[in-house]
């Protein structure tokens, strides 16, 4: 009851602040550019061209393709996926095209209907292919955004309660302080979670209409994983709320290990090892990448789930989970003995 | 913590009968944070215990650790040493916790919700049910006169408008002890006459109340019993009455044509003061007694003999001194 009351009311107050909206215009103008690009007509050929693309020509080219969207670069910036997108239309004959022209301008439309069996489901399992890749390609760039919107809404949660007049009154009440500090970083978690799951909803949904492939796993993998990453993060902002008493420090330091430091460990090897050849300085890099939360390693393994659905590394869960309890941990012994 | 040898039943009798506060020993050091500060002895080593039903002030000047003691008692601050128990539980367990009400100093609201908000958020907190809540606000909302506002967003609110809000807040549990700090600060002296009477029916209702403030008047006016802090100290403790009577100080005064002879007669005993014919002497009741035969020796008729009463201001004044910072 008390830490319904204690979660409901941090909802509210990030709900209630003026930096939402921002943040909901920035998702809708995404959702609308998404929509544009989707269901432009280039990108409805494609999708419907992909789909039929099944004769003796195509066979040999769905060998090699769809090319994997994901490369070594941790987020993948072939934003929808559509200069990797093969084109098998370019097999097609003639009659087939205008066959499928002259359906509505929606493919699963004359996907089902108009095409003999062997090539529907063939052309079927292609068009997933490329729209899977496709989505891969956009959710680890959305992935990382979305956790450094997360951090914006609410790393001031928690230094928020600790100003004083608030706090005073907080501890007053027939609350432990650990209940307290948890409970109000679970109402950040849960206004951060419900804003991904809808915008991540109307992604899946775009594509769904658009293309006709209906991705669970997309569903599942781009709200789970960065909400995973978010709160790993999140409970490093914590710690640093309750250190600092604000959160301008820890939201910076947030920023620029999302943002910069995580994706240089992750290919530490390629990038950060050519600059320095000291082995000491090599183990030092080494040890932040064990220590610091992998986020640039969960949004890799998010976009290996939707396009294969194999989770190719469990380590980061692992590594991300330790590191959370550990911060949470410390910053809960840390606000215990605080004075205010 | 049930002692052992008493049962859940005597336990209770023991905390009905026990003080309503009992501190014993509490201190408080502020470390300093950051080199080149100095530590805050904000308060000193202080034992005390308040009855149940008292309503208890502690007055002081401005940083002379009133905040401080209350802020231990609610378990906001740790102590630096020493205990204290509220109604039988150890201050800043939830067990005490559950059974006190707190206005802060300078409190904040969530400037998002209502009157009516912050009553059934804070009430929800305390781990009320939400109907009690909805019932014991409109009560409380009307007790205070913020009846009409309760659906206006506090960020509207005036001082006075949050300090009332915050009186109606310390009391949604039913409290059985009240920590008001500062309760009149910022508001206008009819609202100041408002809380001072919601004070005196808590009063007839059985609570026990501890008020903080640096206006003396306030305090004089409604607490049992006084405190005063300096420095972290407590310098003094005692009813009103007590604190102002000051034992061996007198005022005697004769008929009003004989001033000379007066002040003549009463010279040997040292007066603090002469106003005509009358004047304040500071002696026991021994030589009060020696200055009557001596007045009634040179035929004077004596019309008063009082001891004399200084007023709370006077003994704070003399207490805090020149260094009372922006004591009133
Ligand atoms: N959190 C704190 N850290 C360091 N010093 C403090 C803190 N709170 C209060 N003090 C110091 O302790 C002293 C007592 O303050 P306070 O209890 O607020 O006094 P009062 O309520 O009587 O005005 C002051 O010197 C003040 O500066
Ligand atoms: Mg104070």
């Amino acid at each position: 009851m008390k830490i319904r009351a204690l979660v409901a009311d941090t909802f509210r107050e990030i709900y209630a602040k003026k930096v939402i909206i921002g943040i909901v215009v920035i998702e809708i103008v995404t959702l609308v550019i998404t929509a544009l690009i989707l269901f432009s007509g280039g990108m409805q050929r494609e999708y419907r061209e992909a789909a039929q693309g099944t004769n003796a020509d195509s066979a040999s080219t769905s060998g090699q393709h769809p090319a994997a969207p994901i490369g070594s670069a941790p987020y993948d910036t072939s934003l929808l996926g559509a200069e990797s997108a093969p084109l098998p239309g370019a097999t097609l004959t003639d009659s087939e095209r205008a066959a499928a022209h002259a359906g509505s301008s929606t493919f699963r439309d004359t996907a089902g209907s108009r095409l003999p069996i062997a090539m529907h489901v063939d052309g079927k399992a292609m068009l997933r292919e490329k729209v899977k890749g496709a989505m891969a390609g956009y959710a680890g760039v959305f992935g990382a955004i979305s956790i450094l919107l997360g951090i914006f809404m609410a790393a001031g949660i928690v230094s928020s309660m600790m100003e004083k007049g608030t706090i005073d009154l907080l501890l007053s009440k027939p609350l432990t302080r650990s209940a307290l500090l948890f409970g109000r970083a679970l109402g950040g978690v849960a206004a951060v979670a419900l804003n991904l799951a809808l915008f991540v909803t109307a992604l899946w949904a775009l594509y769904g209409f658009a293309s006709g492939v209906w991705h669970l796993p997309f569903l599942a993998a781009a709200i789970a994983l960065p909400l995973f990453s978010f709160i790993v993060t999140y409970a490093g902002v914590i710690l640093l709320n309750v250190y600092t008493d604000g959160w301008m420090l820890p939201l910076s330091i947030a920023y620029m290990h999302t943002a910069v430091l995580s994706p240089f460990l992750f290919s530490r090897e390629q990038t950060l090892f050519s600059l320095v050849s000291s082995a000491a300085l090599r183990s030092v890099i080494d040890g932040l990448y064990y220590v610091l939360p992998q986020t640039a390693d969960v949004i890799k393994t998010m976009s290996d789930i939707i396009y294969s659905g194999n989770v190719s590394n469990a380590m980061p869960f692992v590594q991300g989970t330790i590191f959370a309890v550990v911060c949470l941990v410390w910053a809960a012994w840390k606000f215990q003995r605080k004075d205010f | 913590m049930p002692l052992p040898g008493l049962n859940g039943e005597n336990l209770d009798e023991l905390r009905m009968s026990a003080p309503a506060i009992n501190i014993s020993g509490f201190e408080k050091i502020y470390r300093a944070r950051r080199r080149g500060e100095n530590d805050v002895h904000a308060l000193k080593p202080l034992t005390l215990a308040i009855e149940p039903g008292e309503v208890f002030g502690l007055l002081g000047p401005n940083g002379a650790g009133k905040t401080t003691l209350v802020k231990l008692l609610l378990g906001i601050v740790h102590a630096t040493s020493g205990s204290a128990t509220i109604c039988g539980h150890a201050a800043g367990t939830t067990g005490s916790k559950a059974l006190i009400g707190y206005l802060p100093e300078n409190h904040r609201y969530p400037a998002y919700l209502a009157g009516e908000g912050v009553l059934s958020y804070f009430g929800s907190l305390s781990g009320m049910e939400t109907s009690a809540v909805r019932k014991r606000s409109a009560m409380l909302l009307e007790l205070v006169n913020m009846t009409k506002w309760r659906r206006t967003r506090v960020r509207q609110y005036s001082k006075g408008m949050m300090q009332r809000l915050g009186i109606a807040q310390a009391l949604l549990n039913d409290p059985q002890v009240v920590f008001l700090d500062e309760p009149t600060d910022g508001v206008d002296p009819v609202g100041r006459r408002e809380i001072r009477d919601v004070i005196g029916r808590l009063r007839n209702e059985g609570k026990t109340i501890f008020l903080n403030s640096h206006l003396l008047s306030e305090v004089e006016l409604i607490s049992d019993r006084v405190a005063i802090l300096k420095q972290g100290e407590m310098v003094r403790i005692g009813t009103v009455r007590e604190l102002t009577s000051s034992s061996n100080a007198y005022h005697i005064a004769v008929a009003a044509d004989r001033a000379e002879e007066f002040a003549e007669a009463i010279a040997p005993f040292g007066p603090e003061r002469i106003e005509g014919a009358s004047a304040l002497i500071t002696a026991d009741a021994e030589r009060v007694n020696q200055a009557i035969d001596s007045l009634r020796a040179r035929g004077l008729l004596i019309t008063e003999i009082t001891p004399a009463r200084r007023s709370l201001e006077d003994l704070f004044m003399d207490i805090v001194g020149d260094n009372g910072g922006d004591a009133r």
